[in-house]
């Protein structure tokens, strides 16, 4: 009975144990089920409650696991991370529960994400995923707490995946995760995660459709949200839904179309916060947004959230900006600002949240006009950017990680597979190894066919195929050359029979001078004197006028090549002088300059060029010459300074005001001359341009300096930086680099306008490769300039695209630290994997070795050689000499014959493959040079052409009206005899001229005195003008070589269609120029006009005959002088010139006379031995000499 | 003197007419038989009869060297012929040298003083290398350039102190010779050594201090052309 009783006793607190136990249990369960309840309703009673379920738990780890869960659930929705991470580290610690720990890894993700910690929130991701699985292969034994707890984190898991990606900018992923949790979702037992689902869903992003359907999507999820939120007093779901439905009602179109199709939605949420519509002065949308936003701020605050009460003022403060209402969006953004700051101290900071406050911030600075505080915030925004950016650069290479993870299963089964492979095989081996070395020898014969072989052969042939493109490139380029100084060598054929015919007039003028001389013998002798002054006068205005109209028709087609190009183009070249002037212990002081100029690149190489050079003549020793640039809006000041010997006043005073002055004369004063002439042709060519357009009207030219200290000589050039011609330009002219420095420096000036231009210019001119972080930036400046103008859709799109790449945007430095965490997560059970191989290996190997020791070695040599070789082909064509050393070496090692010669063979390809490379690559690059030979004739060509121009107008200008003068003075002395004159004009430019007829005898008359003035004067100026257009033409133009006449008649009747005899007569020429006289000749008169070709007294003479017509007399003998009436006749005879100058005066002929029924033109050519044909055109081909 | 018969050749009516009128004015005993503006022409003249002096002008409508040919021509078949050059061509110095190498008796500018009788007259006194004066005043100029270089020539070996051994040494450094093989020169009787210090003693008189850094044999060679102490054209090695 006492024992029974004893039982008793015992089963008895046994019971009472349990029950205590279960009742502590369900207490435990109830306070943890009060807490989860609570948590998107009251953060700190949740809080409560679950310190009340681990006060409870003790001894339960269970119990205690979950309890430290919630209670870190509240820690993370108040922005305590650090202490949310210390609560979980706890369940870590202690917990066996994988259901707890799950929690606990979905907790962790959520907060790793929120933070911006993608490693790690992959980390908790691969720990929940690998959880899940070992739980739902158990889910039968759950009970139905477990299951709801299960699901609650399954669905969390999903939720917080797709936002992740969502951030991430991966949408597909997003879409697919929260379509994952939709399978967990349910109303009835767990509200607070359906809310939570369709929350996510309403708040943007998540779904698919026309942007209508998708605005009515998740308006009515929101709706949802909205509604059951309320009824069940979730405030966090609440206060959210308010925030995304306010960002919805704020942007117009999204709100006409639910006024049209949820008018009942609508009204019902307008009616429900009349009384939050605080601000009358809103228009009634922005009122009606900023009344949800309030409310949801107000919600926000009472649940005691500080991120989502910053994100709901964010939203407030968004919907103010849009409505124009700057200083209340402001007040919103620093609130939001203000509570932000609360959490900066906290080492896990939210950086997206924190940058996005700040960019609105820095907008509504920036609309408000307060650049400065504008570009603080932006400058805060940008680092929080980069700083969120290196974090999710590793991000980026989560498809990597998740691979890695999988693939750690598979890689187990094929360790075993390896296993069994390796075993098998070795069986296999030991029986045919000798079938195997003779395999290898067979794999090293047939090296030609391997794919390494095929790839280095693949290379060479695109090496091949870049040289022949380079090549053809080249070619072309020459081409191009060839044909602008074919071009230009006709132009200067022409300038120098303009000259010529300048030159006719110097005959008569000397002969006015003689004339003159002669006046005062015998007062009744002078008659015919002075008549013959007058006829000479009138023939020297019939040369004038004729020169006149060819100038004027020439001026029509003025060829100044006006381009945009940047100087330091220009700087470049003339810094090459720089070991001249270190010859004569001068420095050549060139600044680094970015300005850009319109000009002709050309001439304004020769200008400066030209003034750097005449700073070096006149500077001593010691001395410094140093380019300056100074640069306004509208032009770019160009000064070449020089602490030389410097000019006179006087001097200074010609250079800069005369037109016309003797450059022998200046400077005579320092005993050193021959300033004058570059000099001129500078002044020259500003002038050209200001005649060509007024946007050249900034041009100027000007000469400072002071006798002992120095020279100044500047010019000044458009700087142009119309928005749409940069543009246009850029295409041809500028790199996206030199546009985003471009937009950065307007930037920086507040050229807010053209910075937005240039980067819009740069990005789409951004062509492949897209150059990422030049795009950042290009964005970023384009976002500034659009903030800065208050463009505010702009600013948006350029920001969005900003922060778009700047989240793509990663480098390769990142790959180290990703081999890092590969190691690192393989390091455990893999290693051990990998010794386990290799340990089976080298007792294979062992065994194999004392076994098979010498068959294995002749396999491994044979392995060993076609290794080398497959080497050798990998790196081909790099190091290529060594490669074939290498090729050599193994040669010269191999035994049998038959692998030798097929070594041999795969050299021989590789070698002459290369070679053939190397060639090409040779000529392409012999191609280059010749263009670039080319180029620099060409533009000597041009200048040289484009200076004469300028003498030939110069010279038109400044002596037109010279002869009609003494016409004058003649005239009236034989009508009223000998008038006292005084000299009108000249003697105004003429200050520094001394005449040479000036001294004239004191007995002549005074008319003889003042004609004798007037045509000394006219001579001197007219030689002085001729000699310094003389200067351009002393170097010969001529390229003389054999040419058969042939080939000359084959040109003259393709362009002409002139019927040629055949002939075999070759001549010594310049194909061009040649062909030009044909041209010319053809073109003024070729109906039933035939050419031949014969020999006499050692020339050969081309007769071109035509029939029908004939020539006067008058026509004849003016045919090929200065009166004729054709300026063709006269290059005709300059070409014919040229040609007796080069052959060294033979006496070339060129006559015109009629004949029976017509006339004939016959000229003389210089006779040649006949060549092999194909030898001259190929030379033809190369103009250089 | 007695009368003289003068074919003109001229291109140009105006100038003709100028020329004619000098000839009639000025040189009365002149009989012009004929005017020529063209080759064809003056041939045709030339068979009708045969004058005593050929006014020529060295271009002709196209071709503008003709005179050149047609000099060189008359002076073959008529040795004795008197032929003038009267010439527009007052740039083209080597247009002269032509024509008074194809047998030319002188030549008269177009310009200055132009055709005076004096010219005429002396050439038909049997003169040779008749000149105007501007003609003159260019090859003076010509002349005075080459006396002047001379003579720089002569002021540098003074200036500079120069002696024959550094000219020599100089000469043969322009023709190449190492200074090994200057030194095996039979008139060089210097060591190599000394030869060295002889080219750093030249360098020193022939740069002022600040010049002298980085000297070599070229730019002393260069120099030496430069100051005439060396004649770029008169290059001659000495026998070894």
């Amino acid at each position: 009975m006492k024992a029974k009783a004893a039982l008793f006793s015992i089963l008895l607190v046994l019971a009472a144990c349990t029950s205590v136990g279960e009742r502590n249990a369900m207490s435990v369960e109830e306070a943890c089920d009060r807490a989860y309840r609570l948590r998107y309703t009251d953060a700190s009673a949740s809080l409560q409650a679950a310190k009340q379920a681990y006060t409870l738990s003790e001894g339960n780890p269970d119990g205690q696991a979950e309890a430290l869960n919630n209670m870190a659930y509240v820690a993370y929705q108040q922005m305590r991370y650090d202490q949310a991470l210390h609560l979980l580290q706890k369940v870590y610690g202690f917990s066996r529960n994988q259901l707890e720990l799950l929690c606990a890894d979905v907790l962790t993700m959520k907060i790793m994400q929120r933070i911006g910690r993608g490693k790690s929130f992959f980390n908790s991701r691969l720990r929940a995923g690998k959880r899940i699985g070992r739980i739902l292969s158990e889910e039968g034994s759950l009970t139905s707490r477990q299951k709801l707890r299960l699901h609650y984190a399954l669905t969390e898991f999903h939720i917080v995946a797709s936002t992740y990606y969502y951030y991430l900018g991966q949408d597909e992923a997003a879409r697919r995760e929260i379509d994952d949790a939709a399978r967990y979702v349910n109303l009835e037992t767990d509200t607070t995660q359906w809310l939570y689902y369709h929350y996510m869903l309403g708040s943007g992003g998540l779904v698919e459709g026309t942007p209508e359907e998708v605005t009515i999507a998740e308006f009515d999820h929101l709706i949802r949200v909205y509604t059951l939120a309320r009824v069940r007093h979730f405030a966090y779901f609440e206060a959210n839904a308010l925030q995304s439905l306010s960002a919805m009602i704020a942007d117009s179109l999204r709100a006409d179309l639910l006024k049209q199709q949820r008018l009942d939605a609508y009204s019902y949420l307008y009616e429900h916060h009349k009384r939050w519509q605080s601000d009358g002065t809103l228009p009634s949308r922005y009122q009606f947004a900023a009344a949800l936003s309030h409310h949801a701020v107000s919600l926000f605050r009472q649940y005691n959230d500080l991120f989502q009460t910053a994100c709901a003022l964010r939203t407030l403060g968004e919907v103010y900006f849009a409505a124009g209402h700057y200083d209340e969006a402001l007040q919103s953004f620093r609130s939001a600002l203000h509570l932000a700051s609360y959490h900066r101290r906290s080492p896990y900071q939210v950086k997206p949240w924190l940058a996005g406050i700040h960019e609105n911030l820095s907008l509504t600075y920036s609309a408000l006009g307060d650049k400065r505080l504008a570009d603080t915030h932006r400058n805060t925004y940008l680092d929080l950017l980069d700083q969120s950016r290196q974090n999710r650069e590793l991000d980026s290479r989560k498809a990597l990680l998740g691979q890695e993870a999988r693939s750690e299963q598979i890689q187990f089964a094929l360790l075993l597979l390896l296993v069994v492979v390796v075993v098998v095989l070795s069986v296999v081996y030991y029986r045919q190894v000798n079938h195997r070395s003779r395999s290898f020898e067979q794999r090293v014969r047939g090296i030609s066919a391997s794919e390494e072989c095929q790839q280095a052969r693949q290379r060479l042939m695109e090496l091949q195929q870049q040289s022949e493109e380079r090549l053809e490139e080249g070619r072309e380029a020459c081409e191009v050359m060839r044909q602008r100084i074919l071009q230009q060598q006709q132009r200067h054929i022409l300038q120098r029979t303009k000259l010529s015919v300048v030159y006719a007039i110097i005959p008569y003028l000397d002969r006015v001078i003689a004339e003159v001389k002669k006046l005062d013998e015998k007062a009744e002798n002078a008659a015919p004197h002075l008549t013959y002054i007058q006829e000479l006068c009138s023939g020297i205005m019939t040369i004038n006028d004729r020169l006149t109209e060819w100038i004027q028709v020439q001026q029509g087609r003025l060829g100044l090549q006006v381009t945009r190009f940047p100087l330091a183009d220009v700087l470049q070249v003339i810094s090459m002088q720089q070991y001249a002037f270190a010859q004569q212990q001068l420095t050549l002081d060139i600044p680094e300059t970015d300005l850009q100029v319109k000009a002709d690149k050309p001439l304004t190489l020769f200008m400066v060029n030209t003034l750097v050079d005449n700073a070096r003549k006149f500077t001593p020793a010691g001395g410094k010459v140093s380019v300056a640039l100074d640069a306004t809006d509208s032009y770019v000041e160009v000064s070449i300074c020089d602490t030389g010997i410097g000019l006179s006043p006087e001097d200074v005073q010609t250079l800069n005001d005369s037109k016309v002055y003797d450059p022998n004369l200046i400077g005579t004063k320092n005993a050193s001359k021959g300033f004058g002439f570059g000099i001129m042709n500078c002044k020259g060519i500003i002038n050209s341009y200001r005649k060509l357009s007024s946007l050249f009207a900034v041009c100027d030219f000007g000469v400072e300096s002071r006798q002992g200290k120095g020279s100044r000589f500047w010019f000044r050039l458009p700087r142009v930086l119309l928005l749409f011609f940069a543009v246009h330009c850029s295409l041809f002219a500028f790199s996206q680099q030199e546009l985003f420095d471009s937009a950065y420096a307007a930037n920086l000036q507040s050229r807010y306008a053209e910075a937005y231009q240039y980067s819009d210019s740069a990005i789409r001119l951004m062509t492949e490769p897209v150059d990422t972080p030049l795009l950042v930036s290009l964005y970023n400046e384009q976002a500034i300039a659009a903030q800065a103008l208050g463009w505010w859709d702009a600013y948006r799109q350029s920001n969005a695209e900003c922060v778009r790449l700047h989240r793509l945007y990663s480098t390769d430095g990142s790959l180290a630290s990703d081999c890092q965490r590969l190691e690192k997560m393989t390091a455990d059970s893999r290693v051990l994997y990998v010794l386990i191989v290799l340990l089976l290996i080298a007792s294979l190997a062992l065994f194999y070795m004392v076994v098979l020791r010498h068959r294995l070695r002749h396999r491994a040599s044979l392995d060993d050689l076609y290794q080398r070789l497959l080497a050798v082909l990998r790196a081909f064509p790099e190091n290529a000499s060594e490669l074939d050393q290498e090729l050599q070496a193994i040669i010269g090692s191999l035994e049998q014959p038959q692998l030798r010669q097929s070594v041999q063979e795969l050299r021989q390809m590789l070698s002459s493959g290369l070679a053939k490379v190397n060639e090409t690559e040779e000529a392409a690059q012999e191609t280059e040079e010749k263009a670039q030979r080319w180029r620099f004739e060409h533009d000597r060509l041009y200048v040289m052409n484009q200076i004469l121009d300028n003498s030939l107008s110069t010279i038109k200008h400044e002596t037109m009206y010279f002869p009609s003068r003494i016409k004058q003075m003649v005239d009236s002395s034989k009508s009223f005899g000998p008038p006292s004159l005084t000299l009108p004009n000249c003697s105004a430019s003429n200050g520094q001229l001394p005449l040479k007829g000036e001294t004239s005898h004191p007995e002549s008359s005074p008319f003889k005195g003042e004609l004798e003035r007037v045509c000394g004067y006219y001579r001197h100026i007219y030689m002085l003008l001729y000699e310094q257009a003389q200067r351009q033409t002393d170097q010969s133009l001529l390229r003389m070589q054999p040419i058969a006449v042939g080939n000359l008649f084959a040109y003259a009747s393709k362009t002409h269609g002139i019927v040629c005899q055949p002939t075999e007569a070759w001549v010594r020429g310049d194909e061009t120029l040649l062909q030009l006289f044909f041209d010319q000749m053809l073109a003024v008169d070729k109906a039933n006009a035939a050419l031949s070709a014969e020999e006499r007294d050692g020339m050969i003479y081309i007769i071109y005959n035509v029939a029908g017509r004939q020539l006067t007399p008058e026509q004849l003998s003016n045919l090929f002088s200065p009166q004729t009436e054709r300026l063709e006749y006269l290059v005709m005879r300059q070409i014919v010139r040229e040609h007796d100058a080069a052959c060294g005066h033979p006496g070339l002929r060129l006559v015109a006379e009629n004949t029976e029924g017509g006339y004939r033109i016959t000229f003389s050519l210089q006779k040649e031995k006949p060549r092999n044909n194909e030898i001259t055109t190929s030379r033809n081909n190369d103009i250089t000499t | 003197m007695e009368k003289f018969k003068v074919i003109i050749v001229e291109d140009d009516k105006l100038e003709l007419k100028g020329t004619q009128q000098i000839l009639q004015t000025e040189v009365p005993e002149a009989e012009l038989i004929g005017t020529a503006s063209g080759e064809s022409e003056f041939w045709r003249l030339m068979r009708e009869g045969q004058p005593d002096l050929v006014l020529l002008d060295l271009g002709l409508g196209g071709s503008t060297t003709v005179g050149v040919d047609i000099c060189r021509q008359l002076r073959t078949r008529y040795a004795d012929m008197k032929i003038l050059v009267f010439t527009g061509e007052i740039l083209n110095e080597r247009l002269w040298v032509e024509v008074l190498s194809a047998g030319a008796d002188g030549i008269i500018l177009k310009t200055g003083n132009l055709l005076q009788r004096d010219d005429v007259m002396q050439v038909m006194h049997g003169r040779h290398l008749v000149f105007n004066e501007p003609f003159l005043e260019k090859v003076m100029a010509r002349f005075r350039k080459i006396v002047c270089k001379e003579q720089a020539a002569v002021d540098a070996f003074v200036e500079y102190e120069i002696d024959e051994y550094d000219e020599r040494f100089l000469r043969h450094l322009a023709l190449g010779y190492t200074k090994d093989m200057i030194a095996g020169l039979r008139q060089m009787p210097f060591s190599t050594k000394s030869l060295e210090k002889r080219q750093v003693d030249l360098t020193n008189r022939l740069f002022s201090e600040r010049e002298r850094n980085g000297v070599n044999a070229v730019r002393l060679v260069v120099r030496a052309i430069q100051l005439h102490i060396i004649d770029p054209e008169n290059l001659v090695a000495d026998e070894q």
